[in-house]
């Protein structure tokens, strides 16, 4: 297969022959940054710190409402009213902030920038809509090897219709060592407790596969698991900081994590601390690469996907080939089989996921690229699903936010 | 294929747009190659690729590492490439599926195999489908697959073997 994608993309290459010219505005380039020497930055730095240290540990950053924003009014009882979600910044040259924003509105209510010499990779949230986790890296990346830089862990609490929004605050959770890479983060359901999975990047042979909990409030080290050598495939980092790798329940003791080709069940008041001898496989059967990464409801009985399936028919995923559709498919975690398709529709030829899913699985936020009124046309939303009836929110897709790991509910 | 791993020319005019286009005359061609891979249309592909090359010269000044210069145009055509299959900006008509041979003497001379392949490529989800095409397309390692989507190397050993599988399954239920 391998040689018959080599063979095919450069067929489909060598047909291009030649472009147009370049053509560039007749403006001047923004100017060079300025780049301090290394031998200021100690004593500046130094000065800095006394500052720094007394205000960082409390309140980093104190987001002003620019709009006031008044708390969403069309909110759904059982739907998130509001999202934190990476603001991409193309081409690597800025740091990535992250904005605020109402579900139903899709009014922003603050963009939160990331501290001096860092950009924001991660998020996850807790179930109350208000509390998130950030995780930062250094900035510029490292030309080297960005994902084994250290992460660094923000508090972001939101308070909508105040006029500070978004207050912003450095966890005590250590910081990541250098060669770990962030594979999922999860933030318990009450925010008192933060879930990470790191992996040693392959070519530092630091070690075996992790599954930590801090205390958000102390930043003390709680629980570890430990998993296999780094050599079994752990199925999770996808670039920013997963938060669709591991699921913390709403009892607020089991996690549930992506690993190989399934989930598997851990229960974090039993004792042990091996990843897999200490956690029972659940039953995954959906169809891998014809379906989006699954989620798993909090309370633990449904995992869900949006996969391809065949238009016209109730079959539940699978199918690629010829004309198909998106089945927004729930699966139970007891027998691994479909249990129901939440909705059947849009186009099956670019990516759909699921964004947040309710407690029951009744109804989710996905993603979907719908057909448009010319033929061949797709429009790609981001809408409430339930009883087969997908509406449309005022999502800024056009904004750059990574999916599905770049936004939380 | 061209050679896309190349360093910016060494030599090239102190003044950004000189340089930026001696940058475009060197790796647009390869780099309009592996948008129209990406997505089926040459048009597209090219304004793609034109934007990169405009968002770096914008940048340029800012730039602490003009050999990474190559690294950050490889990024934002994978960027934009995205945007257009999500169907927003002034792209969105592409479909998707088709490949890229529009005409029917193209259709013609085109072998079935590969369109068949290429087609099923473009309906893969957007990084099992970066990560086949910078790996086997590229001929890039797994660590420069890596850096140039900015994930890990495991999550690129994933995102390929899921795409070879899923393919392979595509490939199957079409013939």
């Amino acid at each position: 297969m391998e040689d018959r994608v080599r063979s095919a993309t450069r067929y489909v290459a060598d047909e291009v022959h030649e472009v147009r010219p370049l053509v560039l505005p007749q403006v001047q380039p923004a100017a060079r940054r300025w780049h301090p020497r290394r031998q200021w930055i100690v004593p500046l730095a130094a000065a800095a710190a006394v500052v720094a240290i007394a205000v960082a540990v409390v309140i980093v950053k104190d987001v002003r409402n620019s709009q006031q924003v008044p708390p969403a009014s069309t909110a759904s009882p059982q739907i998130p009213a509001y999202y934190v979600a990476l603001n991409d910044a193309s081409g690597q040259q800025s740091p990535d902030q992250v904005v605020v924003g109402d579900t139903f509105t899709g009014a922003r209510l603050a963009m939160v920038s990331p501290p001096a010499h860092s950009s924001f990779v991660g998020i996850t949230g807790a179930a109350d809509d208000r509390t998130f986790v950030l995780g930062a890296q250094p900035f510029p990346y490292s030309p080297k090897w960005w994902p084994v830089e250290p992460r660094t862990w923000y508090l972001l609490r939101i308070a909508p219709g105040t006029d500070h929004p978004a207050q912003l605050a450095r966890l005590p959770i250590p910081a990541t060592p250098y060669g770990l890479e962030v594979t999922g983060t999860a933030l318990s359901p009450d925010g008192s407790e933060f879930a990470v999975t790191l992996e040693p990047n392959e070519t530092m042979n630091s070690g075996p596969e992790q599954l930590r909990i801090y205390s958000v409030s102390t930043g003390a080290l709680l629980r570890t698991w430990t998993g296999p050598p780094s050599s079994q495939e752990w199925d999770g980092y996808l670039g920013r900081d997963n938060n669709t790798t591991l699921f913390w329940l709403a009892d607020g003791h089991t996690l549930v994590f992506d690993y190989s080709a399934g989930g598997r069940v851990l229960d974090t008041t039993r004792p042990g601390h091996d990843l897999i001898a200490d956690s029972r496989p659940t039953a995954w059967s959906m169809p891998f690469g014809t379906c989006s990464r699954p989620v798993v409801t909090s309370d633990g009985k449904t995992v869900a996907a949006a996969c391809a399936a065949p238009t016209g028919s109730q079959a539940l995923g699978g199918a690629t080939g010829g004309n198909c559709s998106v089945a927004f498919t729930e699966y139970s975690t007891a027998t691994g089989k479909p249990t129901r398709t939440l909705y059947q529709g849009g186009s099956c030829g670019t990516d759909s996921e699921i964004l947040w899913i309710s407690s029951s699985g009744d109804t989710v936020i996905g993603y979907l690229n719908r057909a448009g009124a010319e033929p061949g046309q797709s429009i790609p939303a981001v809408g409430v699903i339930t009883q087969n009836k997908f509406r449309p929110l005022s999502f800024p897709l056009a904004s750059g936010i990574p999916l599905p790991d770049g936004v939380a509910w | 294929m061209d050679n896309v791993h190349t360093h910016p020319p060494r030599g090239a005019a102190p003044d950004a747009a000189r340089q930026v286009t001696a940058l475009y005359q060197v790796h647009a061609l390869g780099l309009v190659r592996l948008a129209v891979i990406m997505l089926g249309d040459q048009t597209a592909a090219e304004d793609v690729v034109q934007d990169a090359f405009l968002g770096l010269y914008r940048r340029w000044g800012g730039l602490s590492d003009t050999s990474r210069a190559l690294a950050y145009l490889r990024s934002s055509v994978l960027n934009g490439c995205r945007t257009v299959l999500r169907g927003k900006s002034r792209y969105h008509q592409i479909a998707l599926a088709e490949p890229a041979f529009e005409s029917a003497e193209a259709r013609a001379l085109a072998g079935e195999e590969h369109r068949e392949v290429v087609a099923a490529i473009r309906r893969l989800p957007d990084r099992q489908r970066e990560a086949l095409v910078l790996r086997f397309y590229l001929d890039m390692d797994e660590v420069e697959v890596a850096e140039a989507m900015r994930i890990s190397r495991g999550a690129v050993k994933s995102a390929t073997s899921r795409a070879i599988a899923a393919l392979g399954r595509m490939l199957r239920e079409g013939s």
